[in-house]
């Protein structure tokens, strides 16, 4: 399911089925174009700090050139060339063959190997030396106030909002880095730090902490837009752990802290995009300690509480059909209060009497799970497997149309992995109308799985896009290699993503 | 069939700020490394320049200076000590002075103290200096490769604000070089101005005050402190520099202790300057 799907569906009223519901058939249709979109936009994203010396994701340094005897080929009848592409051991490691470059550099890693342990007196970067310079994380809260210019009020407010960080970067040189803050978050210090003097806030009256890393339950993703049915923006990440642990996507519905901290503070300032259930390779829950994301291949890095660190290709499911029919024009419908699940959530639903032009009979709601059981909601709001009907308001021979019914709320228990369908059958006038929506309790399984054997608490990407997991007092260095090959078969080339003491063809 | 690898570097953003900044990414240097080199160009450029060649060399081989000490003054009642502090390092000496035309407080020869943690040793007891380690593995880096470098330096503009009073960026001020005319004609010594033209300079603080508003620019001299000292990794000095001689050419003992003769060592440089250029030179 595409992020930018819903800027699009945007454009439809705010009442529209396909602005509403992820699973309708226009939201679907889509999500099948807009996934590009999003890959389109994580490129512009990068493309916007090619030329800035300090931007994240350096890309792939080089790659190793191989040249072999010209490769054996067969002609099939229709006159297609068939290659016969040879088996490339390196290190006694079997290569795998990828088909485009960019395969050869992005694909999943094949195996990580430890680099370097470096030794951390304090993860608190707030001042003094940083035992591993690096890019800093600041955390800003619990802000009361930003203040605004006003000509009358405050006349002198610069409407400046800022974090002034001074101190020495990596190469000892002195520096000063303005950082902006439009309102309480995380963020990263674009200067790469190896000694902080002194610290000012200007404009807010926020807590600042400044970490080497630190696991704080949330990470931004500046590759991907946040978008709801309400609001856009960026796009964060909150991991939690529950049975299996999990991620919520959401955004922030006021961007800007000038705009509403102005003494009191709304209780709850974010709007909730989609959450995804997190399993390892082999479809295992784990409970997670951190998230990071590669800036290179933008894959989401998980550690877990026993040190193994999970891939993710952040690909977020797409609704299926509905696997049993319903009506092109529906009367009630059933909106569940989120378009995704935690698995073994309750979630509330309720029917919605969406057309109030034919008066309601009965009602009838069907349920059907991931593994194909249908189930009826009962009068006491239960699921069973016997069907039943609720009965009308008000008699429609004599009452209005929107007297015949009285809309209800209902629980569902999502304790499978996969697409809860749901069913709204409403009696009217002999005529029966059905309805149908979609709730995905979404599995996300790992696409590698490494271990490490470290007891982390956090996972994150250096200034050299190398990947840092940390310990109580240590960060250790890892390298991630792609044992991969690609062949030109007409150069006779095979390009190797890694560097080999020897290289077998055969 | 067992192959060899031949490594090709793949052109980047890097490269591309690389190459506007003439400093191409090294075969072995990894992204992290290259970046990092990239940005002390940008942030600490090269210039022709004495002192932005020298510390500029071991970048261009894909090598960093490393700060070991920092020198700062020591004070009594927020004054330093030392009335007129210098700190250099020549090719073969590092001298310490409180006051520049007095004997220096440490005359070090580097030919002689081999190792910082000697050079350290001799000069943490100073009177007017406190000594701070920056580099801890600085203990047995050779001490002839301390960068080229004095702790007297030159800003070449200063736009001043009109106004009666400017705060210098840099203190501890040597001496000032103003374009304006008007408000700079009578150098005095307290802040009562009587004509239009005086102005008085904090030299500590790197405060102007004058009695008619300031404007134009200024150029001035100050002291750097604290004062890092760096250990190159690819070292230069001047060719010119007097100090040199104490390593190219024996000392002639006539009473006075002074270079005279070139030693095996000075003859052999000296051999190859003229297989560059035969031109009859020096002393």
């Amino acid at each position: 399911m595409s992020f930018r799907a819903q800027k699009l569906l945007n454009n439809f009223p705010s009442w529209s089925k396909a602005r509403r519901d992820r699973s309708s058939v226009a939201s679907r249709v889509f999500d099948s174009f807009s996934t590009y979109f999003d890959f389109a936009h994580a490129e512009l994203v990068k493309l916007k700090d090619y030329n800035y010396v300090l931007k994240e994701g350096l890309g792939h340094p080089f790659v190793n050139v191989v040249h072999i005897d010209p490769l054996a080929f067969t002609v099939s009848k229709s006159g297609k060339v068939i290659w016969e592409y040879p088996t490339v051991t390196a290190d006694a490691i079997e290569l795998t063959r990828v088909e485009y470059l960019e395969d050869l550099f992005w694909s999943v890693p094949t195996r990580i190997s430890e680099l370097e342990t470096i030794a951390i007196a304090s993860f608190d970067a707030s001042s003094g030396v940083i035992d591993k310079p690096d890019k800093l994380l600041v955390r800003v809260s619990g802000s009361d106030t930003f203040e605004k210019y006003h000509p009358i009020t405050n006349p002198l407010c610069p409407n400046r909002h800022q974090l002034i960080i001074s101190g020495k970067d990596i190469n000892g040189i002195a520096w000063i880095e303005h950082l902006k803050i439009p309102d309480d978050d995380i963020y990263r210090t674009e200067n790469i730090w190896s000694e902080i003097d002194s610290v000012e806030e200007e404009g807010f009256d926020g807590d600042i902490e400044l970490w080497i890393h630190s696991a704080l339950g949330t990470v931004k993703d500046r590759y991907r837009l946040g978008v709801t049915d309400r609001v856009e923006g960026d796009l964060k990440l909150n991991y939690s752990y529950s049975d299996y642990s999990y991620l919520t996507f959401y955004t922030d519905i006021i961007k800007s802290g000038v705009n509403y901290r102005t003494g009191t503070v709304p209780d709850v300032n974010t709007d909730e995009i989609w959450e995804s259930n997190l399993t390892d390779l082999d479809g295992l829950t784990f409970e997670i300690v951190d998230l990071a994301i590669n800036p290179n291949s933008l894959r989401y890095y998980a550690v877990d509480t026993d040190g193994v660190i999970h891939v993710y290709e952040p690909n977020i499911a797409v609704f299926s059909p509905n696997s049993l029919p319903y009506t092109k024009e529906s009367v009630i419908e059933i909106q569940p209060l989120k378009p995704s699940a935690i698995f073994n959530e309750e979630m509330r639903l309720f029917t919605w009497f969406e057309k109030p032009l034919y008066p309601i009979n009965s009602v009838q709601i069907r349920r059907v799970s991931p593994s194909n059981i249908v189930n009826y909601l009962q009068s006491d709001k239960t699921w069973g497997v016997g069907a039943y009907s609720f009965p009308y308001s008000k008699d429609p021979e004599t009452a209005l149309p929107e007297e015949t019914w009285q809309d209800i709320t209902f629980n569902s228990v999502f304790d499978e992995f996969g697409q809860w369908e749901f069913y709204c059958d409403a009696r009217c006038n002999g005529t029966t109308y059905t309805s149908f929506s979609a709730v995905l309790c979404e599995e996300l399984r790992s696409v590698a799985d490494f271990e490490t054997g470290l007891e982390a608490t956090g996972i994150y990407f250096d200034h050299a896009d190398r990947l840092c997991i940390c310990t109580a007092n240590s960060i250790v260095i890892y390298q991630e290699f792609g044992d991969y090959y690609l062949a030109s078969e007409k150069e006779s080339l095979l390009y190797l993503r890694e560097d080999y003491d020897s290289v077998d063809v055969t | 069939m067992i192959y060899s690898t031949k490594k090709i570097l793949i052109p980047g953003s890097l490269d591309e700020l690389g190459l506007n900044l003439s400093l191409p990414r090294l075969e072995s240097e990894s992204l992290g490394d290259y970046r990092k080199r990239l940005l002390l160009e940008v942030r600490d450029p090269s210039g022709p320049t004495q002192d932005q060649f020298c510390r500029n060399l071991s970048r261009r081989v894909g090598l960093v200076d490393v700060p070991v000490f920092e020198i700062g003054l020591k004070l009594s009642g927020g004054v330093p000590l030392a009335v007129d502090p210098l700190v250099e390092v020549t090719s073969n000496f590092l001298r310490l002075y409180h006051d520049v035309d007095d004997e220096p407080e440490f005359e070090i020869n580097l030919t002689e103290v081999k190792f910082l943690n000697d050079v350290y040793a001799l000069i943490s007891g100073s009177t007017y200096f406190d000594v701070e380690i920056l580099d801890t593995d600085y203990d047995y880096k050779r001490s002839l490769s301390l960068r080229y470098c004095k702790s007297t330096k030159f800003m070449d503009t200063e736009f001043l604000n009109n106004s009666r009073q400017n705060r210098l960026t840099k203190s501890l001020i040597a001496d000032i070089y103003p374009n304006d005319m008007e408000a700079f004609q009578n150098e005095i010594f307290d802040l009562n101005f009587v004509d239009d033209g005086d102005y008085y300079v904090d030299y500590l603080n790197g405060v102007i005050f004058s009695k008619v508003p300031m404007k134009g620019y200024l150029s001035y001299s100050y002291r750097e402190f604290p004062f890092t000292m760096f250990w190159n990794q690819v070292r230069s000095f001047p060719f010119n520099d007097n100090d040199k001689n104490h390593r190219i050419m024996d000392l002639v003992n006539n009473d006075v202790s002074e270079p005279k003769i070139l030693n095996s060592y000075g003859a052999s440089i000296v051999n190859e300057i003229l297989e560059v250029s035969s031109l009859e030179w020096g002393k």
